[in-house]
């Protein structure tokens, strides 16, 4: 796969996903602000392609997003917002995977939250987005 | 007549969505049950009525392509309806759960029109509150 | 027949089951129509703006002018005219990118977003669409037969009170 498709990939699919289940539109940054309170959430996949998919997202805006998701006007409490940012997560990676190859065999695990220091590798492909009261970053990584 | 209908995902955000979209349809409920994978939902179905499955594919113990091949398998489970709702839209998954007797399948992310819809013709046109 | 315009900005809700609601030039502005059959109840938005918070004194002398100031307002004033929320049909039509394509601003499309996201919250759901593209239009609603038309480029179309399927009713294009 071309690094140009999977980088448009990853735009198009957090675009859909954030309009569709939170009528969200992310507008494309160079990268997130240093010094933000972040929430990470990290997903495997394995089969036809494998790797791993981050999902960086400043806590207020996780918040925001997980009460329109919701169909609420209130902060979600701490269980729900993990839920929804983990549900986010596998619903970009999983339509980037789709989009990328419509025949592939893939399995996704489940998401989870993982702590600012969890290892990451450097060679990612990365994304940054402005959005309603933050900013969030996706990245992947192919095995 | 009012419906029982069955969620299952292991995502308690998605599950609360399901429900929401569910519960301001105007489609007639008379009861929405979760569970939070496949073999949790099979203990429910083999205590309980149910009319309409949803269901995620991707769930720890039982995934949803296994859960329905077993309700394909049992004559008091075979009737009733699956929709499917799942991140995968590949061609080969789609195609593997309409031939294992699904009776639809919703790509996530959905519009909640989009979901309403397909549980409106799933259940048979049925005749919504109002 | 009585017909009951409706401004930039502005919002009117009827109980005259012979009465028509119009409202003109809607570009990247959004007309939210909701209508119960039973109560023979209409209403429509013509709003502007997707958030009040970026000029809130205005907000407060106009709240129709933007979508989260003006949709609750909407529901609102059709629910005490007798309308129940579970009955209504709900039309939005507009939200077009008017200028030129490469506007950064792109008004329609969160004029768009704004109303789904408050309706989503509201616990309703929109039944038929026609939004985005380029093109200005004139929506006319007829209260007695419930019938919607929507002139644009000199075309005339109904749009059906449907249970809208993914947009699949109506183009929707941004």
């Amino acid at each position: 796969m071309l690094t140009a498709e999977i980088d448009r990939a990853l735009s198009r699919c957090t675009g859909r996903v954030l309009e569709t289940m939170c009528y969200s539109d992310p507008l494309p940054i160079t990268g997130l602000e240093e010094g933000q309170t972040l929430l990470h959430a990290e997903l495997h996949f394995h089969g036809t392609y494998s790797g791993v998919f981050h999902l960086d997202i400043t806590e207020e805006a996780g918040k925001s997003l997980a009460s329109t998701f919701l169909g609420s006007d209130e902060d979600p409490p701490e269980e729900q917002l993990g839920s929804v940012i983990c549900e986010l997560t596998n619903m970009i990676c999983g339509s980037m995977l789709s989009t990328l190859d419509a025949r592939a065999d893939i399995h996704l695990d489940a998401p989870t939250l993982v702590a600012e220091d969890a290892p990451r590798s450097d060679e990612v492909l990365s994304k940054a987005f402005e959005i309603d009261n933050g900013q969030m970053a996706v990245a992947i990584r192919f095995n | 007549m009012s419906y029982r209908i069955l969620i299952v995902d292991d995502s308690p955000g998605m599950r609360a969505v399901l429900q929401r979209v569910i519960d301001l349809s105007g489609i007639p409920v008379a009861a929405c049950l979760t569970a939070c994978h496949g073999l949790a939902a099979l203990a429910i179905l083999r205590n309980e009525p149910v009319d309409l499955i949803l269901t995620d594919i991707n769930m720890p113990e039982m995934n949803g392509e296994d859960l329905v091949a077993e309700l394909k398998k049992d004559p008091a489970l075979s009737e009733i309806p699956v929709l499917v709702i799942s991140t995968d839209a590949t061609s080969n998954r789609m195609q593997r759960m309409l031939e294992l007797g699904a009776a639809g399948y919703v790509i996530k992310p959905f519009q909640p029109e989009t979901l309403r819809s397909e549980v409106e013709r799933v259940l048979g046109g049925v005749h919504v509150n109002g | 027949m009585n017909t009951v315009v409706v401004g930039t900005a502005d919002c009117k809700v009827i109980g005259d089951p012979d009465a028509t609601l119009v409202t003109y030039g809607l570009g990247s502005c959004i007309a939210l129509v909701m209508h119960d059959p039973a109560a023979r109840v209409a209403g429509m938005l013509h709003f502007m703006l997707p958030d009040s918070s970026i000029d809130k004194a205005r907000a407060k002398t106009n709240p129709r002018m933007f979508a989260d100031t003006g949709i609750p307002l909407l529901i609102r004033e059709v629910c005490e005219r007798g309308a129940e929320r579970r009955r209504l049909n709900i039309w939005a039509v507009g939200g077009a990118q008017v200028l030129d394509k490469e506007s950064c601003f792109q008004i329609g499309k969160r004029n768009h977003l704004a109303m789904r996201k408050i309706l989503w919250k509201s616990g309703l759901f929109v039944g038929s669409e026609d939004v985005g593209g380029t093109l200005s239009r004139t929506v006319r609603f007829e209260t007695a037969s419930g019938k919607l038309t929507i002139y644009s480029d000199g075309v005339q179309r109904e749009l059906p009170a449907g249970k809208m399927s993914g947009g699949a009713t109506c183009p929707t294009a941004f």
